[in-house]
């Protein structure tokens, strides 16, 4: 498959004209690391309680509404495909399009915390709180945590929307990468909560 | 400085297979792990997807593909990493456990 990596100008980095340059700012970069740094303990919380409760985390995930996971995963999925398909658009100065896409990601993120506040509200009905068990406080301790990256994820794609619509990312897109960056960072973190939460018996 | 191509690239043009890819993994894999018992075959075909959707991502989504280094690595070694330690945590449960029980005298 032949790799084709953007190439920037001058303008945007320090990088000579052509050179292609990775996506995004350091500072990006290293919170996204972090944040994967902070999802990978949280990981190795589930792990070793899995090890200690194997009865729990396989009955488990029988009690959580996995229709509600499902289309959550396709949304996050779908908002990363949308800002990735903003951050090729802004590239090719098609400004408009790129803020339809980023209008995508944003309906991603209403569509993912209505979703989580219908599936909440199911769960509490049905019993399934905190702390009704080691599971219960796993799967409520990394989704929550999950769920504060989103909302952090709308409050930067409300700002990248107002900068895209200025006119900010006509040359120098860093700011639209960084922040596609990090939505990609939430929806990896993701594609491993799910699995492990709502499928894995 | 170079004049941007107004038609969408092959790597644009590419995610929307991706896109596809990834949510037939997602709905396939939610249906057949619904369905089927759970068993070491069910076990290690979750952490498969888990590494394949998480692998296109990192490449494409992300570019890293375009951009071997340490970032890369890292990025895909968390991929490698994760599955297999679901898979060690559901057929090694019982050793994990004994090297994680704090030992009180």
């Amino acid at each position: 498959m032949q790799r084709e990596p953007h190439t920037t100008n001058a303008t945007a980095t320090t990088a000579a004209p052509g050179v292609p340059t990775l996506p995004g700012n350091r500072g990006i970069w290293v919170g996204i690391l972090a944040e994967m740094t902070e999802f990978g303990l949280l990981f190795m919380v589930y792990f070793i309680a899995r090890a200690h409760h194997p009865e729990a985390f396989m009955k488990g995930p029988g009690e959580l509404h996995t229709e509600a996971g499902m289309i959550n995963t396709l949304l996050m999925i779908s908002g990363s495909f949308c800002v990735a398909k903003a951050t090729f658009a802004v590239r090719r100065q098609k400004q408009r399009l790129a803020l339809r896409w980023l209008a995508g990601v944003g309906v991603a993120i209403v569509g993912y915390l209505l979703i989580k506040y219908l599936e909440i509200t199911w769960n509490i009905a049905h019993g399934v709180v905190g702390t009704a068990g080691v599971f219960y406080a796993v799967y409520y301790y990394l989704t929550f945590t999950h769920m504060v990256h989103i909302v952090w994820g709308g409050m930067g794609l409300t700002w990248i929307i107002f900068r895209t619509a200025g006119g900010a990312y006509h040359e120098n897109h860093q700011g639209l990468e960084s922040f596609a960056l990090y939505w990609h960072a939430t929806d990896l973190a993701w594609l491993i909560i799910f699995p492990l939460i709502y499928l894995l018996r | 400085m170079a004049t941007p191509s107004s038609s969408p690239t092959a790597a644009e043009r590419r995610l929307n297979l991706l896109w596809l890819a990834l949510v037939g993994l997602t709905l396939g894999g939610t249906l057949l792990v619904e369905r089927a018992n759970p068993g070491v075959a069910v076990t290690l075909f979750i952490c498969l997807t888990m590494a394949i959707k998480g692998r296109l991502i990192i490449d494409y989504f992300m570019e890293l593909k375009a951009f071997p280094g340490r970032l890369q690595r890292l990025f895909r070694l968390y991929f490698y990493l994760l599955p297999l330690l679901t898979l060690c945590t559901w057929l090694f449960a019982d050793q994990i456990a004994a090297m994680t029980t704090l030992i009180t005298r």
